[in-house]
């Protein structure tokens, strides 16, 4: 599948803010002045809010994206759209009582955290429903996003912890989700590895009974929209080095950091971490086979 | 509604594609184009269409295939367009209602108007039969022609579907699929009509049959064990027969 920008933004910018939501429900951030609280929050709402918007932009008719909120009952999609904006509205609520009761409301936090993780779920199965895609239609998938998400905001956590108390906190508990989420992660990439769609130029053309099918001439000269959109190709060699890469940047860096103890470093982790969270994204759509492609002389 | 129909009606309309008879000429592709590109909908658009590198909305294609049989290579012509799929995932992954699978005869269609081009329902078809308009920007698919088939100020003979109509060689027909004594579905029963890609669990309505084993094999095929018996020492009655068997005697 073609990795474009607008989604891999949408994807791990608004997965990053919600598992700052989900830290911030659960009452992990210090505030030492009631501002902070506004900055904190802002910064959360500002990362899922801008992923919402790249999304935006992946829209043919982005000034009718209000329709998107109506099919929860069967689109995965739509149902993204909904919690999102219940997400954001429980947040702001949340960041309101908090701020002007100065005691934060833990039931309405467990709210705000559950709706974060139910979004970024929602999210994730948008791409994992899709049985024409092997490499995402599986279980995992939307754990692989929410583990992730929940990574992405501790980190964030542990960054603006550093800011606030000047001392590294909270270093066991992020070395387990980092240590889990590269787990989940490593799991999915095996799993992807040998995912088969079970389709084959034979069952697509129904023509297996007469023997093996190959493609003689496209019906047209040119790439079309959806050679474009589902027939992205990167060599293996690529992906594995950029596989790599991301591992590197998105869980060794940011333990090593952590453990050094040393403040610039941490300070720096949760943007050494998101730049990994992007190429694992590009990675996500990159390798993704999609079984139209068997019409057009590929097989899995 | 992206919900599919809770209790369709048992009226399935759809194509029936013969691959044995599609020559694999196109015109069904141009004139579904010529038709639905002056249809209800915006127009099906193309992109530098004189030059290189053009694009462009179709909603039937044909792609040509090379079978490899045990005896030889054959060459199967293979019309594709949206099977008006019974479970079809590119209606319920739809977030706005756009796309929808009509109550009354099973057709999958898309509302322009509220389509926000987001692509989803493309991603989710088998059979790659949507494309996104390139100008326009809204999900473009076969209608099944529900501007014809149902068009009064049509001549009978033309409510069909455009590419139906079109045909040449009449590879293409058009009926009640949900109906087991409609013409189409005894098409379908007598010649073994199959289901694309059955493993994803789409239930497409269009069926297709078969290619005929072809004659020119089969007769090539008597032939060589003819000219294969002739060349074997014939069994002869008679004088032949006894010159024959003295002969072969002789060594
Ligand atoms: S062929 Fe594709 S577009 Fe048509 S109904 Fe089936 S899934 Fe939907
Ligand atoms: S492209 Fe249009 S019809 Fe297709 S899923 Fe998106 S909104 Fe629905
Ligand atoms: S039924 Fe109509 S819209 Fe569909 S492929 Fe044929 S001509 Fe095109």
């Amino acid at each position: 599948m073609r990795p474009a920008w607008s989604i891999i933004v949408f994807t791990s910018l608004s997965g990053l803010g919600l598992g700052m939501l989900f830290w911030f429900g659960l009452g992990f951030v210090t505030l030492t002045q009631p501002i902070d609280l506004l900055i904190f929050s802002g910064l959360a709402l500002t990362a899922v809010i801008g992923g919402l918007c790249s999304s935006l932009l992946h829209l043919g008719h982005p000034e009718r994206a209000f329709r998107a909120l109506s099919q929860w009952r069967s689109s995965w999609l739509s149902r993204e759209g909904v919690f999102a904006v219940v997400t954001v509205g429980v947040a702001c609520l949340y960041a309101m009582i908090w701020f002007t009761d100065g005691q934060r409301s833990a039931s309405i936090g467990m709210l705000l955290s559950a709706f974060s993780m139910i979004t970024v779920w929602a999210t994730a199965m948008i791409y994992g429903s899709l049985k024409t895609i092997a490499r995402w239609y599986h279980p995992l998938t939307p754990w692989v996003y929410v583990s992730l998400s929940i990574c992405g905001g501790l980190v964030a956590v542990v960054a603006w912890e550093q800011m606030m108390s000047g001392s590294p906190v909270l270093v066991e508990l992020t070395t387990g989700v980092l240590v889990l989420a590269f787990v989940v992660k490593v799991i999915w990439w095996r799993r992807a590895g040998q995912s088969g769609s079970g389709s084959t130029p034979e069952s697509a053309t129904g023509l297996g009974a007469m023997g093996q099918v190959d493609l003689l001439m496209s019906p047209h000269t040119e790439e079309n929209w959806l050679q474009h959109e589902m027939g992205f190709v990167v060599a293996r060699k690529h992906a594995q080095r950029l596989s790599q890469i991301a591992v590197v940047l998105a869980f060794l860096l940011p333990l090593l950091a952590l453990w050094s103890g040393v403040s610039w470093a941490i300070l720096a982790i949760p943007f050494v971490h998101f730049v990994g969270i992007m190429i694992e994204r590009w990675l996500f759509f990159a390798e993704a086979k999609h079984v139209v492609t068997l019409f057009y002389g590929d097989r899995h | 509604m992206t919900m599919l129909p809770e209790n369709p009606s048992p009226k399935k309309l759809g194509l029936v594609i013969d691959l044995d008879i599609c020559v694999g000429c196109h015109a069904c592709v141009v004139n579904c184009k010529e038709w639905n590109t002056g249809s209800e909908g915006a127009p099906l658009s193309d992109i530098n269409a004189y030059g290189a590198e053009q694009s462009g909305s179709w909603l039937n294609r044909i792609h040509t295939f090379e079978v490899t049989t045990e005896k030889t290579a054959q060459v199967v012509h293979f019309p594709k367009s949206c099977l008006h799929c019974t479970d079809a995932p590119c209606v319920t992954v739809c977030p706005t209602g756009a796309s929808y699978k009509r109550v009354e005869d099973g057709i999958v269609l898309v509302n322009e108007d509220h389509c926000i081009g987001c692509g989803l329902c493309a991603w989710s078809c088998p059979y790659g039969a949507r494309e996104m308009d390139p100008v326009e920007q809204v999900m473009k698919k076969c209608t099944l022609c529900v501007d014809r088939i149902y068009n009064e100020n049509l001549p009978e003979e033309d409510r069909v579907p455009a590419c139906v109509r079109t045909c040449p060689t009449g590879a293409r027909a058009f009926g009640d699929l949900g109906d087991p004594e409609s013409e189409v579905s005894e098409m379908v029963r007598e010649r073994g009509g199959f289901d694309l890609m059955p493993e994803q669990g789409t239930a497409p309505v269009n069926k297709y049959l078969p290619p005929r084993e072809k004659q020119h094999l089969i007769a090539s095929d008597a032939q060589a064990t003819e000219t294969q018996a002739k060349n074997q020492a014939p069994d002869v009655a008679g004088f032949w027969g006894w010159v024959d068997s003295a002969l072969a005697k002789l060594g």
